[in-house]
């Protein structure tokens, strides 16, 4: 047993407690203490400060022992020399379990626990199936049992068994290093990045991706986007764009417009040698046929298509020379002429001269060797990790489901992991509350959520401290700088900079750019950086006006001083789950009540997990124009005229216009009230199938829910411009080549959304776009066919229709879960929060009779039927 | 009344008229200033780590409770406050578990 000592991060005070036993029974006093020990698990004390003056009451005397504080001990502050202390431990209101492995003479008082908690699992088996998968237990099958005054009030099954292969297929493991690895002596085959450099103007980009798509590869192109401007891409954006598309497992990446220069090549190499990961590298020059028309700009670049490979191969070179018993890229070189724009009429279908011809060439010369090497290299792959099998515990401890997992790694000292898979639709246990679910890879269909620990985050969160960055702290935050991608890293750096300026400034005098760290004793796990200087007066009533701040907080009541906006959050992905305490520390150490989140990719480095446990604040659509600053800005030419009435409007109007044109970001904010509400997280799989208002509407209230948060969204659409790529994109270009929209306008209808107002939604981050027709429902498999090709499975399937049929009788209300094709329960419970309940009268698929039923809707336009 | 009539809420800013009938139905808020000092209901709901309100099944709020990971506006810090604590506490010991020591003295440090 463990028992902690006092620190800040594990206690809470207690401000205020007060009840009426005649109104809620003895025990309301315990439920209080109780469900707020639940609420924080890593709380272990509660602190009450009774002012010497007063005596303390009974009703807190009962729940809090008193500290004998002695002025022996040191100087002690004011407050405690003007109190009497009182002190309530966790293990007083919640007991702690004793744990140890499972015997035999268990069953009979663990059958009933689990009989309620899984009577699925129960009905059918045999009496003593229990007992008997007990006295199977060995080396890599165990059962834990929790137990409390001798009783076992709990379970938990274990099993080192493990699929690790079709984990590492489904879902995707890159950021939990250790997770999943190859067996001994078996290497990862080598992926394939493509550089195509050369006479690039003659190069089809279009054609060029599309065959990467097709070969399940991926392109960065790098040349369309320079034109004549000094380049945006660097080696550093070219090795992190690879190493992403290596870590989803694209074995093949192409590149054009890289290296353009010696240095460039330098950079690379030197990158791809420094990277864990082995490269084969083919350097493709693209000459014109009629090689008449090379580049003599005196620039910098290369003018000789075939500087680039000879640049790249002598930097191999170098560092081969230096190289002592590691390994180093492998180069190949290949050139592919192409023809000139006239020479491409003449020769037309010649496919052996194209690009794309050498890009499948090379990849087939690739892909025998990689598939078998993938192949083996997948078969061999073991999972550092324990698997959950069975959980069941009394509802009464549910909150001490951790013990059972702490005692189950300490039982497995040499596993890192432990991991449980769950159907999606599954409402989650007090078990996965201390567990993070990562996603699963795009283009895989599967209906079970992982969801995964590391011993650290148990073993020592208790331990995990955030303090502000001091210089001292600089060689520990190197090292946790060295594990994350150049670009993430870089941000960071410059954020810290930032910090470093008000490095002098304490505390109490707020200051501007702040760095906070997350550590496990000396160990940084973590980097969080703050700024006020975005959330001065003027900044956040620019916010009000473009975001419906108000919704998500109660903004009158936090100060400009209390409010900043976090610029960096990047944690170690084993403390994810911890997200929320070091949220709450951060606003204790800065004293601020609110913390905003703007997600702008290009300059933030950002965690996955801070977007789930943040709210999302919706863009306004018609974002408020600053009357004053845009009259004040019009008077200033006029003589000392006050506007008048029509200078007035025309300056509305033009600042009106001059924000829509502003970029605006999602935007997510956090106040201290919703600190203790973490988020509740359903993999229920939502197809919404139609690129229009009413689909934008329903994406709209899925993705701005305040408490839950859905993990698989899914839009289809069709498209035909292969350029609009993003969801909210999609819809922007359904909204302009629309002029009926929809026939059933959202009630919100006004006009067509500004592709910055999609953008500012954030829906792309949230929702899987999938380009296609909706061809076929198949209700039994429970999937949607896309265009003929491609099956989509659902939990949840909402069609918003664009037809205005008269043969269904219109529905005034959205979110139409369909009903008859998904009577879940469960999941149209999920959607309380946003939407409001209605009745509506639905055709029985087997008598015809209407019967009524329940559905959760919120106000569109939606005409739907039976089909 | 029975315990399993009480439901625990998070507190919102609609129930601070509830919980001012409570303080006055059970000793008024000169008690509670003199336990809790001066309070402020929307306050400790907006800024409080957490806050609850439990209710029978009438609805009739029977108790709230709030709590907080620092002093705010006080002149002591949260630190300082723990730091004297610390002192006052029985002196604590770490002890292992079971688990912990099976494995310890499988590897030979026992």
């Amino acid at each position: 047993m463990l028992i902690l000592l006092l620190q800040v991060a594990n206690c809470l005070l207690l401000n205020f407690l007060a009840y009426n036993t005649k109104v809620c029974g003895q025990d309301v006093g315990s439920k209080l203490m109780q469900e707020a020990f639940s609420r924080f698990t890593g709380v272990h004390y509660i602190v009450y400060l009774c002012p010497n003056a007063s005596k303390a009451p009974p009703f807190i005397t009962n729940y809090m022992k008193e500290v004998n504080i002695s002025e022996e001990s040191g100087d002690l502050c004011s407050a405690l020399q003007k109190s009497r202390a009182f002190v309530a431990r966790r293990s007083d209101f919640l007991p702690k379990l004793q744990v140890r492995q499972a015997r035999i003479e268990d069953n009979d008082d663990l059958l009933p626990i689990l009989r309620k908690s899984n009577p699925a699992l129960v009905n059918g088996q045999e009496e003593f199936f229990l007992a008997d998968l007990i006295t199977a237990q060995d080396e890599r099958n165990k059962i834990y049992v929790g137990v409390v005054n001798d009783k076992p009030v709990g379970m938990l099954a274990v099993s080192r068994e493990i699929n690790a292969s079709l984990l590492n297929r489904v879902f995707d493991l890159e950021p939990y290093s250790g997770l999943v690895t190859a067996g001994e002596g078996v290497l990862p085959p080598k992926p394939v990045l493509a550089l195509i450099v050369g006479q690039l103007r003659h190069v089809n980009a279009n054609n060029v991706r599309n065959c990467m798509a097709e070969l399940g590869g991926a392109f960065v192109d790098t040349y369309s986007s320079l034109g004549n401007q000094t380049a945006v891409f660097s080696a550093k954006t070219i090795f992190s764009e690879a190493s992403r598309a290596i870590g989803d497992q694209l074995w093949f990446c192409a590149t054009t417009g890289f290296p353009r220069t010696e240095s460039e090549a330098e950079d690379l190499a030197a990158l791809m040698r420094a990277s864990s990961s082995e490269w084969n590298i083919v350097v493709i020059e693209v000459q014109p046929m009629m090689n008449d028309d090379m580049l003599d700009d005196g620039s910098a670049e290369m003018q000789d298509p075939t500087e680039a490979e000879e640049a790249m191969e002598s930097a191999i070179e170098r560092l081969r020379a230096h190289v002592t018993g590691g390994s180093v890229p492998n180069v190949n070189w290949c050139n592919v002429n192409l023809p000139t724009r006239d020479d491409a009429r003449k020769t037309a279908g010649n496919e052996s001269t194209s690009l794309e011809f050498r890009l499948n060439s090379l990849y087939r010369q690739y892909q025998s060797e990689l598939s078998e090497l993938r192949e083996v290299y997948e078969e061999s792959l073991v999972a550092n990790a324990f698997a959950v099998t069975l959980f069941s515990i009394n509802s009464m401890y549910e909150t001490r489901a951790e013990d059972l997992m702490r005692f189950a790694f300490e039982s497995n000292e040499f596993v890192d992991y432990g991991i449980a898979l769950l159907p999606l639709d599954s409402p989650g246990s007090s078990l996965t509350a201390c567990m993070f679910s990562p996603r699963i890879r795009p283009g895989v269909s599967f209906d079970e959520a992982l969801f995964l620990v590391h011993r650290d985050h148990l073993l020592t969160s208790h331990l995990l401290t955030v303090d502000r960055f001091q210089p001292e702290m600089a060689s520990n935050a190197s090292k946790f700088l060295s594990t994350l991608s150049p670009a993430v890293a870089e941000k960071l750096e410059v954020a810290m900079g930032h910090a470093a300026r008000d490095q002098e400034v304490s505390l109490t005098d707020n200051p501007l750019d702040i760095c906070f760290v997350a550590r496990v004793r000396n160990n940084i796990v973590g980097i969080v950086s703050l700024s006020r200087h975005l959330t001065s007066s003027e900044n956040i009533n620019w916010l009000r006006r473009h975001y419906a701040v108000d919704e998500v907080v109660n903004l009158e009541r936090h100060r400009a001083s209390n409010q900043a906006m976090i610029t960096q959050w990047v944690i170690s992905p084993v403390f994810y789950k911890s997200c929320r305490f070091i949220l709450k520390e951060v606003m204790r150490l800065y004293e601020k009540s609110l913390l905003y989140f703007e997600m702008n990719e290009a300059e933030c480095a950002i965690s996955a997990e801070i977007l789930i446990e943040m709210s999302p604040v919706r863009p306004d659509p018609n974002p408020r124009a600053s009357v004053h600053a845009a009259a004040a800005a019009k008077s200033e030419s006029a003589d000392d005229a006050a506007p008048d009435d029509d200078a007035q409007a025309a300056a509305q109007l033009e600042a009106l216009e001059l924000d829509k044109k502003i970029q605006r970001y999602p935007l997510f904010a956090i106040s201290k009230l919703d600190i203790s509400e973490a988020k509740i997280l359903r993999g229920h799989r939502i197809v919404v199938v139609g690129g229009n208002a009413s689909a934008l509407a329903a994406l709209e209230a899925i993705v701005f829910s305040r408490n839950i948060y859905f993990m698989n969204i899914f839009f289809v659409s069709e498209s035909n411009d292969s350029l609009r790529t993003s969801a909210s994109q999609m819809i922007a270009s359904h909204l302009t080549e629309q002029t009926n929209l929809c026939g059933a306008l959202s009630v919100r209808d006004c006009g067509d959304p500004s592709l910055a107002f999609l953008s500012a939604l954030g829906i792309e981050h949230r929702v899987t776009l999938v380009t296609g027709r909706l061809t076929d429902i198949d209700r039994n498999s429970r999937a949607v066919v896309i265009s003929d090709e491609v099956a989509l499975e659902y939990d949840i399937l909402l069609i918003a229709s664009a037809t205005q049929g008269k043969r269904f009788p219109p529905i005034h209300f959205i979110i139409y879960m369909c009903w008859c094709f998904s009577p879940n329960s469960i999941s149209i419970f999920h959607f309380r929060c946003c939407i409001q309940k209605v009745s509506i009268n639905i055709p029985s698929a087997s008598n015809g009779q209407c019967q009524t039923r329940h559905i959760w809707a919120r106000k569109c336009d939606i005409r739907c039927g039976r089909c | 009344m029975s315990v399993a009539s009480c439901v625990l809420k998070k507190t919102t800013a609609a129930d601070v008229g509830d919980l001012t009938n409570l303080i006055n139905s059970i000793g008024g808020q000169s008690l509670y200033r003199s336990l809790f000092g001066s309070y402020n209901f929307s306050n400790l709901i907006e800024f409080s780590v957490l806050s609850l309100t439990a209710r029978n099944h009438d609805g009739i709020v029977g108790g709230v409770v709030a709590f907080n990971d620092g002093c705010v506006g006080a002149i002591d810090s949260f630190d300082d406050i723990v730091g004297g604590l610390k002192h006052g506490l029985p002196d604590i010991q770490v002890c292992l578990s079971y688990g912990l020591a099976l494995a310890l003295c499988r590897k030979g440090c026992y």
